[in-house]
């Protein structure tokens, strides 16, 4: 996709008519600030006053406050391991589905081929799923009497991957299909983003495949890595319906927070995780955002 | 191929919410799960006669006790179903407020409150039922020494007990049977502890369409579910009442304080004591607690009294006292051990 | 010559990624229509009413609420995102400097918090907010907003709005003709493409829902999780078909409309 003119030769236009005009405080163009002002409305009462909730409810767990009780939940081995289990899991089912992803990406948005819409189209659906409903699929597909197992009886005598859902593969794989879509569609984007030109001239020059991509493709990627990473770890983390659903043993936060809140009615206990878990969340995204402003 | 989907919306949502706006008569049940001792049936049956619709809820015990406290203050739920040491708690917390529907004095008295704040509507033995086509040959376990064997690795399940009360009953009557009370957890636990090997999952949702396809051989459950499972729905199930013994549930209701269709609300707990619901839940298997409503044919069908004798009621309020802590423990110790 | 091997490389990957994508959802589709004795016992023995003939239509006699409260849900959160993000893409597009850049940042906050994050604040700020289902529409507008003033204030940028209200307002244009003459007509894709994602938002969304939805106010995601738990494979299946009939289309369309767009919906939670 090549960048279209027209809005740059517009920008010139309008930049020297500025300079003619005089600056656009006198003729304010674009909306202002109260334009925005429903949007921060809404904001600050479905996102500000329910997060002031949330540390409201920690703060009420013990009498030694928020701090206390923020703090307090690492105490609890189960909390601790609960969130290494989710970093790891996370960590490496976004790098797998960014590896996974990256060739397809690129084929997807520098080739023109038949099909090439309907597979972007199957590869976004399972956007649409949550994380419960990946998990009921991850057992018809992987379960002890699941599809996979039952074809593979048919085909050659012996129930290959019965019961894999309920282990950590099959959670990997839960995770995976969730993100594919995710990574996909941003690597997609980066790729179309990226300057053809330099590629070729770099090709002219001599250089070799692996080196190009080292050197060229992989270093104009890096924001983009960086916000996809940003992006499947983030949904990874904050995921609990497949692990809900599949495991036996191995926890992660969300489905602390989720057991606190529900079984239990423990609402201190579960703010006090959903907040740790919310601020890990953004903090990722936040550092990933200003990777993409870098470059 | 805008227009067209935005009329498609519209109608659907029309349909959604047309007999909602028409004041549509509700009554919001907790743990109204469709194929646990029939309620699928017995709302559908309800919605049949008088238009009231109860719509399903896939809430556990636990987890319907814990979610009338959080909304004490703005009551969502007109009632709830519990297995009775749960529905005894919510009682105590003061979450119900006092009912007696018609046919109250049906009811035994040790199986409901005196001031009506809960009161049993059917009641369930904990047993063993079992997909004998998914045992990969292993026999059909008798005991709860034989499910300890290595053989039935991977092929049993039992509800997460945090989540609902039947598998909370069938935790605290283990723990009892083993020589625990409401205090020491420890002989339960140990047992749990071992089971753990052979365990496929803890299951915090229903598994009964699972329990049919296979997919979970054996579930550790109220017996009614598995009775269904293999006459209603034709399964290759066998139901088992371990020989050590086993427990009897009652299972509960109460009237939610501040339900907010409080008359709608009494017209269907008082329904639910009919002979005809009666004998809807005895068509999954549940005993009716009002007697002589369960149909000859369905009674044929359970195991025979004899096999019933092992059964042992537990004392609700020592369960009741003892669930927080037990439930804690089974956590600590079992779902979350390393 | 090596890059046609490269390419064949990348389209086996990406056969690869298609299999663990659709074989799942195929089985699941298949196994609404064809016998799904492959996948064990079909089991429904709700007693009440005869049997209907599909399972299409059982699911629909049994689910056809929620399936219609969603499609209301998903329509007013297309349309209040529509009337919040438009406003807020014009406005960002005139602002500069640290408030904008706040601004910016804050719209896109929700994306980086789990929903069971925002569900729970939104329970425990507005506990009375659910029997009407308020909380729940402002639990879907929180993930469905940031891709709606995205997708508008890319659509104005693209068109190069600011130059050409700049060029209206010195030949004399007033506001209001500026707004229908330029801004209107250039936020349109943009307005499209929003409303399409906010669609599918709402439509799939389930992890605000499940805590904040009560047994009245269930959405067809809640249903879904129903059938799975409740029902036998066939309904299961059957619903999943029908909530995919809704998603299909919508994400077709997207790409028809917008695929740049498309390719940054990836980021939705």
């Amino acid at each position: 996709m090549r960048r279209p003119v027209a809005p740059t030769v517009r920008r010139l236009i309008g930049s020297s008519a500025r300079r003619l005009i005089g600056p656009s405080a006198s003729r304010p163009v674009g909306g202002s600030a109260a334009w925005t002002a429903p949007a921060a409305l809404f904001l600050f009462a479905a996102f500000v006053v329910p997060g002031a909730a949330l540390l409201r409810a920690a703060s009420r767990g013990s009498a030694r406050g928020l701090l206390a009780e923020l703090v307090l939940v690492w105490t609890r081995p189960h909390t601790l391991r609960a969130f290494a289990n989710g970093v790891g899991l996370s960590a490496a089912v976004s790098v797998a589905a960014m590896i996974l992803c990256l060739a397809p990406a690129r084929l997807l948005a520098a080739r023109r081929f038949r099909g090439r819409g309907t597979a972007r189209l199957l590869l976004s659906l399972p956007l649409a799923f949550s994380g419960v409903i990946v998990g009921f699929l991850a057992i018809v597909m992987l379960g002890r009497v699941g599809f996979v197992p039952a074809v593979s009886r048919a085909l050659f005598g012996r129930a290959f991957g019965a019961g894999l859902a309920y282990a950590l593969p099959g959670l990997f794989l839960a995770y995976l299909f969730f993100e594919i879509p995710r990574a996909v569609l941003a690597l997609e984007a980066a790729f179309a983003g990226m300057d053809p030109e330099l590629d070729a001239a770099a090709r002219s020059l001599g250089a070799r495949r692996f080196e190009r991509f080292r050197r060229i493709t992989l270093p104009e990627l890096r924001p983009a890595l960086a916000g996809t990473f940003a992006t499947t770890f983030a949904v990874s983390l904050g995921s609990y319906g497949a692990a809900l659903i599949l495991s036996r043993r191995f926890s992660v936060l969300p489905v602390e927070i989720y057991q606190e809140f529900t079984a239990f009615g423990n609402d201190a206990g579960a703010c006090a995780m959903a907040i740790w878990l919310a601020g890990v969340s953004a903090l990722v995204s936040g550092l990933a955002a200003r990777e993409a402003a870098r470059a | 191929m805008k227009r067209t989907a935005l009329a498609l919306a519209l109608t659907l949502a029309a349909a959604g919410f047309a007999p909602a706006s028409a004041q549509e008569k509700l009554v919001v049940q907790y743990d109204c799960i469709p194929n646990y001792a029939n309620w699928g049936g017995v709302t559908a049956l309800y919605k049949q006669k008088t238009g009231v619709t109860v719509p399903p809820d896939p809430k556990g015990s636990s987890v319907a006790l814990a979610a009338i406290e959080k909304e004490k203050d703005n009551p969502v739920a007109d009632t709830a179903y519990y297995s009775g040491a749960i529905g005894f708690v919510a009682a105590q917390k003061g979450l119900h407020q006092p009912y007696k529907p018609k046919g109250w004095e049906k009811i035994p008295a040790d199986l409901k409150d005196p001031a009506g704040l809960w009161w049993t509507v059917h009641t369930g033995t904990i047993a063993f039922v079992v997909n004998t086509s998914a045992l990969g040959g292993a026999p059909v376990p008798r005991s709860w020494a034989d499910l300890l064997k290595p053989e039935y690795r991977g092929k049993v399940a039992y509800d997460d007990p945090t989540w609902g009360g039947t598998s909370f009953t069938l935790v605290y009557g283990v723990n009892a049977l083993f020589g625990g009370d409401e205090k020491n957890f420890r002989p339960g636990l140990d047992y749990f502890r071992k089971l753990d090997a052979n365990v496929l999952s803890y299951p915090r949702e229903s598994v009964y369409n699972s329990v049919l396809r296979g997919e979970v051989p054996i579930w550790i459950n109220a017996d009614g579910n598995g009775y269904k499972m293999k006459y209603a729905d034709g399964g290759p199930i066998e139901i088992v009442l371990p020989s050590e013994g086993t427990f009897s549930m009652p299972l509960v209701m109460g009237m939610v304080r501040g339900a907010p269709h409080p008359e709608e609300t009494r017209r269907y707990l008082d329904w639910l004591l009919t002979p005809e619901a009666q004998a809807e839940f005895s068509k999954g298997f549940f005993r009716p607690i009002v007697e002589g409503t369960m149909p000859a044919d369905v009674a044929a069908k359970f195991l025979g009294p004899g096999e019933y004798r092992r059964s042992r009621n537990l004392d609700l309020a020592k369960m009741a006292a003892a669930s927080e802590a037990l439930k804690r423990a089974w956590l600590d110790e079992i779902r979350r051990a390393r | 010559m090596p890059e046609r091997r490269s390419d064949l490389a990348a389209a086996a990957l990406l056969a690869l990624l298609l299999a663990v994508v659709v074989s799942p959802l195929a089985v699941v589709v298949a196994g609404a229509v064809v016998d799904p004795a492959l996948l064990g016992l079909v089991s429904e023995s709700w007693t009440a009413g005869p049997r209907p003939n599909s399972w299409f239509s059982y699911v629909l006699s049994l689910y056809g609420r929620q399936l219609g409260r969603s499609a209301l849900l998903a329509s007013v959160v297309v349309g209040l995102s529509v009337v919040i993000g438009f406003p807020a893409a014009y406005g960002l597009a005139g602002l500069r400097g640290r408030l904008a850049t706040s601004l910016r940042i804050a719209l896109d906050a929700p994306l980086a918090i789990p929903g069971l994050a925002v569900a729970i604040g939104l329970l425990l700020a507005y506990p009375g907010g659910r029997a009407s289902g308020a909380t729940l529409a402002a639990g879907h507008l929180l993930y469905a907003l940031p891709f709606v003033v995205r997708a508008v204030g890319n659509a104005l940028s693209r068109g190069g709005l600011l130059e050409l209200e700049e060029a209206a307002a010195a030949a004399g244009a007033d506001r209001w003709q500026r707004l229908r003459r330029i801004v209107f007509p250039l936020a349109r894709p943009g307005v499209v493409a929003g409303a399409l994602m906010a669609f599918t938002i709402s439509w799939g969304e389930f992890n605000v829902s499940f805590l904040l939805a009560t047994p009245t106010t269930q959405t067809f995601p809640s249903a879904l999780y129903l059938t799975y738990t409740t029902n036998s494979f066939p309904v299961a299946a059957a619903a999943t078909t029908l909530f995919l009939a809704a998603v299909v289309p919508a994400l077709w369309l997207l790409q028809r409309v917008a695929a740049g767009e498309a390719a940054r919906f990836g980021e939705a939670a």
